[in-house]
């Protein structure tokens, strides 16, 4: 408990489930094999839209991110029907150009506050804290402090996002839609043939994606009370790439790994927290020669199923009588 | 009748690849395209399936015209095919390769998986019980659960066929399924085609095997640079002096 | 002002053609489109810097020295990058991320070495203003004029004329028949990987001369300029890389000289959004979709 309570490590969970959020994001536009490297200006039209209107408009959280996501969603519907028809290498470069439009338009904007950002944003763990002190726990509860209950609040609720959106993915994986994306990643113009509106299916995907990224967005925006054109830059879209890369597309647990073990790295290793780009430089190139699948594909999940299920039995098989 | 070609021309920049080809599939007949390499075969073939479209013609299926529909729109409708390379969805099952070919006639959406609704579950169960039904019929059912790309050369060709008929197609095309086979696998699957025709379909099929085609087709079509030759009945094709001319060639005269 | 501004363009271009040349060079041999290409060219740039600055070397041999570097780079990219993922059958865009990990271990590893803030080329290297009429030419741009559309011409000559470069060319256009021929193409996509990073090398300096900066983050803003080019001229296009180039450079300096500078950055990927929308194969390509 006391090391949950530490904000320092508080911090870094909470990091994780934001990455893990935006590694989600990912699996999604990669699910239909698609390559996009404009998530990041995904996160970052949803972090701006749900950080303007909390600030200006003083509206709730809640509805300040989902409009962030419903924001970039929309944008990523306009820009989606013509460019989803592109493959490959050309989706990824208009998705890079679209990524790079976003930032310089940010920049220049004078509602974004140009290259300074925006600063002051209402963090979640302050607004909750405010509340919590209106229903009368201002001296906390349990022996825990109004902050860090609010902390545990904030905590909780970025954890049942990533649980939402883990769920949602997983029963999306076992449908008939799942089959279907899965199809059109292992074999597109087969998936077509065999009846399945691959245009539709790539659209769709491209803007859940979006709308995740821009959910991850706003709520990073309301954790760290500061965002930036910095934040979203080409560098943001390779590490959410890099969730993926390192911990596999097939199945969502992949990227929640990837983004675990790369939000955790630069806290365990001091060295790897000052060669960071150094070391996701060479993650990508390491694991693209001798993984392409990542950590986590199918046929590991098979793997570790059936040594599961088999101690299981033999667990049971020990048991007397 | 059930499919016709009227006058078909594709032209690839200046070269003429098909010159005004006509002709008619009837409901449930085995019709055969044949006719030596580079002769149209397959372009014909990528014409009626969609992935190209005529320069001049019209292709009529079921008194309604198709050109310019959208490949997965023609599944839709009930065509449905096979390819000469095949192509497989390797990494799934082998049931879930079939399960995909069931897409166009279910229709659970993203709501319903989600939630895995009554009506979802019931669709997924009817779904798998076709494919397994389906699985068997063309004899690899003991495989459903491996991976598509374990299978053999032979099996993947039977997964690919299972998989067309999922989508309930009313026309059957195959594109050389017996390339790359031996005889016994042949023969099997001459049988596997003959058993298809009796389950109602109609089949478009081209073949390099003469045999083949000679023993399974109803009757066949013969294509010779981009134009159409002659057209009857096996022995009538095989009787036929244009065609010994220009296919059969040297060896029968 | 106008016909200054189209000199201003045209030297711009000129360097952006440079860049966008080793893009398409390895596009053309390899059907990848290398990510760290960028990068390759601000170490070039950096070398090029050092040479004059510390060893006071002069200019001529300090774009040799870049252009040597900068081949080194890329046969050790090929060898780190490109290579294992040729040995097995993996996705095309395997290449693709494969590369973005080289380019941000090398940005990172250029602020390691060299530091965030942006270095200048001694005033000695940045010349006197030249009149010609009412225009006013420095002799940098001259330089870069010369040096870019120099090099352009000889990998003209080269790929049309030699026999390497004619290898190279059967290389492009068919990987497994140009090795039937006896075309060693292992050795010709180390050569091209090579010289279209020395191309780009070359570029660095110049570009540095340019804008009398260099800095560690030029390899992703140049880099992204050099893609945007690389659309524009049809992937794989030597040509259309060529007037790619110029194309981005003139529109990129008017944009600046009659609108806002600040939206300068967003032209090339404007233009990458318009061509990919509207002209998919670019607009020196022969009519063919992306594929």
């Amino acid at each position: 408990m006391d090391f949950i309570l530490n904000p320092y490590y508080l911090q870094i969970v909470m990091f994780m489930a934001i990455n893990a959020v935006l590694g989600i994001s990912i699996y999604l536009t990669l699910s239909t094999g698609q390559l996009s490297l404009g998530n990041a200006g995904f996160m970052s039209i949803g972090a701006y839209v749900s950080a303007l209107l909390t600030i200006k408009a003083g509206a709730p959280i809640l509805v300040s991110v989902l409009c962030g996501g419903v924001a970039a969603g929309c944008m990523a519907l306009l820009i989606g029907l013509p460019v989803i028809r592109l493959q490959g290498i050309y989706l990824a470069i208009a998705t890079l150009g679209f990524g790079e439009v976003v930032r310089v338009i940010v920049l220049n904007l004078k509602i974004t506050n140009g290259a300074l950002g925006i600063s002051g944003i209402p963090s979640m763990a302050v607004i909750f804290g405010k509340q919590l002190s209106e229903v009368g726990l201002s001296s906390g509860m349990g022996g825990l402090t109004l902050q860090q209950i609010a902390n545990l609040l904030v905590l909780l609720v970025l954890i049942a996002v990533v649980a939402v959106l883990v769920f949602f993915c997983i029963r999306v994986h076992n449908s008939r839609v799942g089959r279907a994306l899965a199809a059109i990643k292992a074999d597109e113009k087969a998936a077509e043939v065999m009846g399945i509106d691959v245009t539709y299916y790539k659209i769709l995907m491209f803007c859940l994606g979006a709308v995740v990224a821009a959910i991850a967005g706003g709520l990073a925006a309301h954790l760290t009370f500061y965002i930036g054109p910095k934040d979203f830059a080409y560098h943001r879209a390779v590490e959410i790439l890099l969730f993926a890369v390192l911990g596999g597309s097939d199945v969502v647990w992949g990227p929640l790994l990837g983004a675990f073990l790369l939000t955790a790295l630069p806290e365990v290793l001091r060295f790897a927290a000052e060669y960071r780009e150094m070391i996701y430089g060479a993650i990508l190139v390491v694991m693209m020669a001798f993984r392409p699948q990542g950590l986590l594909s199918t046929q590991t999940l098979r793997y570790i199923k059936e040594k599961l299920g088999r101690s299981r039995v033999n667990d049971t098989s020990t048991q007397p009588g | 009748m059930i499919l016709q070609l009227n006058q078909v021309s594709k032209n690839f920049g200046g070269l003429a690849a098909l010159m005004n080809v006509s002709f008619q599939v009837n409901r449930n007949e085995v019709m055969g395209i044949i006719g030596p390499n580079g002769a149209g075969k397959t372009t014909l073939f990528n014409l009626i399936t969609g992935v190209l479209t005529p320069s001049s013609g019209d292709i009529i299926y079921q008194q309604q015209s198709i050109v310019g529909l959208k490949p997965h729109k023609l599944t839709e409708i009930g065509l449905a095919r096979t390819f000469q390379n095949i192509r497989i969805f390797g990494q799934l099952t082998v049931l879930e390769n079939v399960m995909v070919g069931a897409h166009v006639r279910s229709k659970a959406g993203l709501w319903h998986g989600l939630w895995k609704t009554p009506f979802a579950r019931r669709e997924e169960g009817n779904i798998k019980q076709r494919a397994l039904e389906l699985l068997d019929f063309v004899g690899i059912s003991n495989h459903a659960d491996d991976t598509a790309e374990a299978l053999s050369y032979g099996k993947q060709r039977r997964l690919e066929i299972a998989r067309a008929l999922a989508t309930e197609p009313e026309i059957l095309l195959l594109d050389e399924p017996t390339a790359g086979m031996n005889e016994t696998e042949t023969t099997e699957l001459r049988d596997l085609i003959q058993q298809i025709q009796v389950m109602g379909k109609t089949i478009l099929l081209i073949e390099h095997d003469m045999h083949l085609m000679m023993s399974v087709c109803d009757r066949l079509a013969v294509i010779n640079f981009g134009k159409k030759i002659a057209e009857g009945q096996p022995d009538q094709i095989q009787s036929d002096p244009a065609v010994i001319e220009a296919y059969l060639g040297k060896e029968a005269v | 002002m106008f016909w200054q501004q189209v000199v201003n363009g045209l030297t711009l271009g000129s360097t952006y053609a440079l860049i966008a040349l080793g893009y398409t060079l390895i596009f053309g041999v390899l059907g990848i489109v290398n990510m760290a290409h960028g990068e390759v060219f601000m170490f070039g740039a950096f070398v090029g810097l050092l040479l004059v600055t510390t060893f006071q070397l002069n200019i001529f041999v300090a774009i040799l020295g870049a252009m040597i570097v900068g081949c080194l780079l890329g046969v050790i990219l090929e060898q780190a990058a490109l290579r294992p993922l040729r040995r097995r059958s993996v996705s095309h865009l395997a290449p693709l991320i494969s590369t973005i990990g080289v380019s941000i271990f090398l940005e990172s590893l250029a602020l390691r070495i060299f530091g965030p803030q942006a270095q200048a080329f001694p005033a000695s290297v940045a010349g006197q203003l030249l009149s010609i009429g009412p225009l006013k030419i420095s002799s940098v741009q001259i330089l870069i004029l010369a040096v870019s559309f120099g090099l352009m011409l000889i990998l003209r000559f080269w790929l049309q004329k030699t026999r390497i470069g004619k290898s190279l060319r059967a290389t492009a256009e068919n990987i497994e028949t140009a090795n039937l021929l006896g075309v060693n193409t292992n050795k010709i996509i180390v050569m091209t990987v090579a010289l279209a990073s020395g191309l780009g090398a070359v570029a660095g300096v110049l570009v540095g001369l340019a804008f009398n900066a260099v800095e560690p983050t030029m390899g992703v803003t140049m880099g992204f300029k050099g893609l945007a080019v690389l659309i524009m001229g049809g992937l794989g296009n030597v040509t259309g890389a060529m007037f790619g180039g110029i194309i981005l450079g003139i529109a990129e300096v008017f944009s600046v000289a009659y609108g806002s500078s600040s939206y300068r950055d967003a032209v090339a990927f404007g233009i990458i959004i318009i061509i990919l929308l509207w002209r998919p194969q670019g607009l020196f390509g022969a009519q063919k979709g992306g594929h």
